[in-house]
């Protein structure tokens, strides 16, 4: 480095360098002459003050950060290692057996890996009823209580909603860790013999989701097996009972924060109890449980109602919660993207209504739907969601000429092979425009400040919901833009027409996914419509003549955007 | 291999569990990501450590591990780095807020809505690179990482950096 380099800079060095001498990275003479230069120049000071300050807000940001996190599984994870260790040792021992027993040949390796399998199935039967998966189960239990101690010791209180259902009968109940007991509350309605089964499974209606009663029951029983199961939604504590009343119950932790969620009571030759977590929130003091969203579902036990003696009043979050069941429901069967459904709310119900050509898709919208609590179909559409995608043809006096058709024949070989290439290329962008329709209403519907005004809980779910759905959305788009650029670039090279260059004004930055769902709608569509006119004949109102190079130039730069914006760079998922 | 290892790693799992959670969460992992990332660095550390080789600083060497674990990853998803987990919700909003009074407060919450803007508008790199060397990585070691030039990271780095240091000079 010399001061040659800094001549761009009117004598002084850029602020990368003053960034490296700050850093200590620069060694040598360059060292000496920056330190010297910064020495003697008040501009430069100035500079790498900017730069200090920038670098300890960035960090006080940083460390500014709350983010959900389970505690560690420390025991659990040196039981791994001692694990890992024992694996090894293992394998080192087979690598024994085999010479010791001359296991030397496919054949009689692939005896020996019968008799193997056979043990291992034996095995594995074993072990899910053997004394380690009750270690795991137990050390789970010791998280959750942890985790519930932690929230406590950090003057948190937890606030959750639990809904108890058997058969028809439904009680909700609202719980408070972390504040003063309440008053206990005997529910009126229930009959002798539920209540006999709740105290036999350490059920308190009062906190039926409290992992100390659930483990108070499992200790209690003479003889039980546990299994520990783990899904997208938690882990999942199942204790089998021999010979007692309650056959098997099960114990749900959610996977951030070890936080019970849900439990179910078998109990012989009745109707289980499913308890569940419906909504909840971490507060910071007991005065803020009032004010806050779930706190006025349910603020004294007198308000807990039976489903089936009166109807239930449905209260905002449990409207909000329902339509953001659906509207999972709907995509995990793909019906947000194939079936546009529409999806509104009156006073007491979340409305939907859809249509879509495909066999058997309006009857699965239905099975999901009904599964929902306070959800109906409604005949009428409910408002316009999205522009439909664009497609060739149109209705006006005139008819283009595409200027690339010929070269596109000439390119593929006959005509019924460019029409499988438009028909694939078609097929991909009308599927990416509903996607990306699907995501843009998502983001107009939750848009940032609506997003902030619910509860933690759907918070997340939402940004849960638009995160998969973006992902789809950048995977097609990628498999979209990858079935186009070879026909595409080769058109460009043959016309000497230059890639637009990544010269950082495509790159808007971070965005929260909102924004990036209703920018990259119409580049899709503009993509979709350039490619159309470069190879098919369209109606237009007016005679129009198309330049190839103009289609192109178009065709690339809304490609590069795709690329550099909806494929490759940061989304934000929060309430920014 | 003994005991005495596997209860090392786990003291240093312990330890570092939640800041590496909290970095990997702000780098766009998932929760389930993060938590999977961690125990597989850990693994590696402990197999390692365990072939007889030596670590001066675990904390450096796990990140440096983790992040060419989440860049396989990434390679196999074919994307490149994303900020799309939902435990990103927190990260803008939950900033603190304790000023001495009112007043005080009004103005802290302007200039953090300040900082929050000019934070969202760093391109993924810088915020990346600005996240490492905030874990205490020297730009050559994140330029390294990133298989960059010094220059490159320095020049990105810088940007970022006085951007967010004049951010209430120019608000």
């Amino acid at each position: 480095m010399n001061r040659k380099l800094w001549q761009d800079r009117d004598g002084h060095p850029s602020a990368d360098l003053l960034l490296l001498h700050l850093e200590d990275e620069l060694e040598g003479r360059a060292a000496e002459i920056l330190r010297a230069h910064v020495d003697q120049c008040a501009a430069c000071r100035k500079e790498c003050e900017q730069l200090q300050l920038g670098a300890s807000r960035f960090t006080a940001f940083r460390d500014s950060v709350v983010v959900p996190m389970p505690a560690p599984r420390t025991n659990a994870f040196h039981e791994r290692l001692l694990r890992e260790e024992e694996e090894r040792s293992s394998a080192s021992f087979i690598g024994r057996l085999r010479g010791q027993f001359r296991i030397n040949t496919p054949r009689r390796l692939a005896v020996a890996f019968g008799g193997v399998s056979l043990c291992l199935i034996v095995w594995i039967s074993l072990f899910l009823s053997s004394p380690r998966q009750s270690v795991y189960a137990s050390q789970l239990l010791d998280d959750a209580r942890s985790a519930s101690d932690s929230l406590i010791a950090h003057s948190k209180v937890l606030n959750q909603k639990v809904r108890l259902r058997r058969g028809s009968l439904v009680i909700e109940r609202s719980v408070h860790h972390g504040r003063p007991a309440p008053v206990e509350v005997r529910e009126p309605s229930i009959d002798s013999k539920l209540q006999q089964n709740l105290d036999l499974a350490h059920v308190d209606l009062n906190d039926p989701l409290n992992a100390n009663d659930f483990a108070a029951w499992r200790a209690a029983l003479s003889e039980h097996t546990d299994t520990v199961q783990e899904t997208a939604q938690g882990v999942i504590i199942t204790t089998r009972a021999t010979g007692a009343a309650i056959s098997e119950g099960s114990l749900t932790l959610s996977r951030s924060g070890w936080r019970p969620i849900a439990r179910s009571v078998e109990v012989r030759g009745e109707e289980p109890i499913e308890i569940s977590e419906v909504s909840y929130d971490i507060s910071d003091s007991p005065s803020m449980v009032a004010a806050s969203p779930i706190g006025a579902l349910a603020p004294s036990a007198a308000s807990n109602v039976n489903a089936a003696a009166a109807p239930v009043e449905v209260s905002t979050t449990e409207l909000e919660t329902s339509e953001l069941d659906l509207r999972e429901a709907f995509h995990s069967i793909g019906a947000d993207v194939s079936a546009a459904p529409e999806i509104g709310r009156s006073e007491q119900t979340v409305l939907y209504h859809a249509s879509t050509t495909k066999p058997g898709e309006m009857e699965a919208i239905r099975e999901a739907a009904s599964r929902i609590p306070h959800v109906k179909e409604t005949e009428k559409q409910l408002a316009r969601l999205a522009e439909p995608p664009p497609l060739a043809g149109g209705s006006g006096a005139y008819t283009t000429t595409p200027p690339l058709a010929a070269a596109l024949e000439a390119k593929l070989g006959d005509a019924q092979a460019v029409a499988g290439f438009l028909e694939s290329l078609r097929s991909r962008s009308t599927h990416v425009l509903a996607e990306a329709a699907a995501l843009d209403a998502l983001g107009k519907r939750y848009s940032v400040d609506a997003i902030k005004a619910l509860p933690p809980e759907l918070r997340g779910r939402v940004n849960r919901l638009a995160a998969s759905m973006l992902s789809s959305l950048q995977h097609d788009s990628a498999d979209y833009v990858k079935a186009l650029s070879p026909t595409l670039d080769e058109m460009a090279h043959e016309r000497n027409i230059a890639e637009p260059s990544d010269d950082g004004t495509n790159l808007p930055g971070c965005l929260p996914w909102q924004q990036n769902a209703a920018l990259a709608q119409p580049q899709l569509q503009d993509l979709a419509k350039d490619v159309s006119l470069l190879f098919v004949a369209n109606r237009t109102e007016k005679p129009v003549v198309l330049t190839s190079d103009q289609l192109l130039s178009d065709s690339l730069r809304a490609r590069l955007f795709l690329d550099l914006h909806l494929m490759s760079t940061c989304q934000l998922f929060g309430a920014n | 291999m003994d005991e005495q290892l596997a209860g090392y790693v786990s003291g240093l799992y312990e330890e570092h569990y939640g800041g590496l959670f909290r970095h990997l969460v702000l780098s766009g992992s998932t929760a389930a990501e993060a938590d999977d990332l961690i125990q597989e660095g850990f693994l590696r550390l402990f197999r390692h450590l365990g072939s007889g080789r030596e670590v001066d600083n675990p904390r450096w060497w796990l990140l440096r591990v983790m992040h060419n674990l989440r860049i396989d990853e990434l390679r196999k998803r074919k994307r490149e780095f994303t900020l799309d987990q939902p435990e990103f919700t927190s990260l803008i909003e939950q900033l603190r807020t304790e000023g001495p009074d009112a007043e005080a407060q009004i103005i802290a919450r302007e200039q953090e809505a300040h900082m929050q803007k000019a934070i969202s508008k760093l391109a993924p790199r810088q915020f990346q690179y600005l996240l490492l060397r905030a874990e205490g990585l020297k730009l050559r070691e994140i330029a390294a990482m990133f298989r960059v030039t010094v220059q490159t990271v320095s020049e990105s780095c810088a940007k970022a950096m006085l951007e967010l240091g004049r951010v209430n000079d120019e608000s």
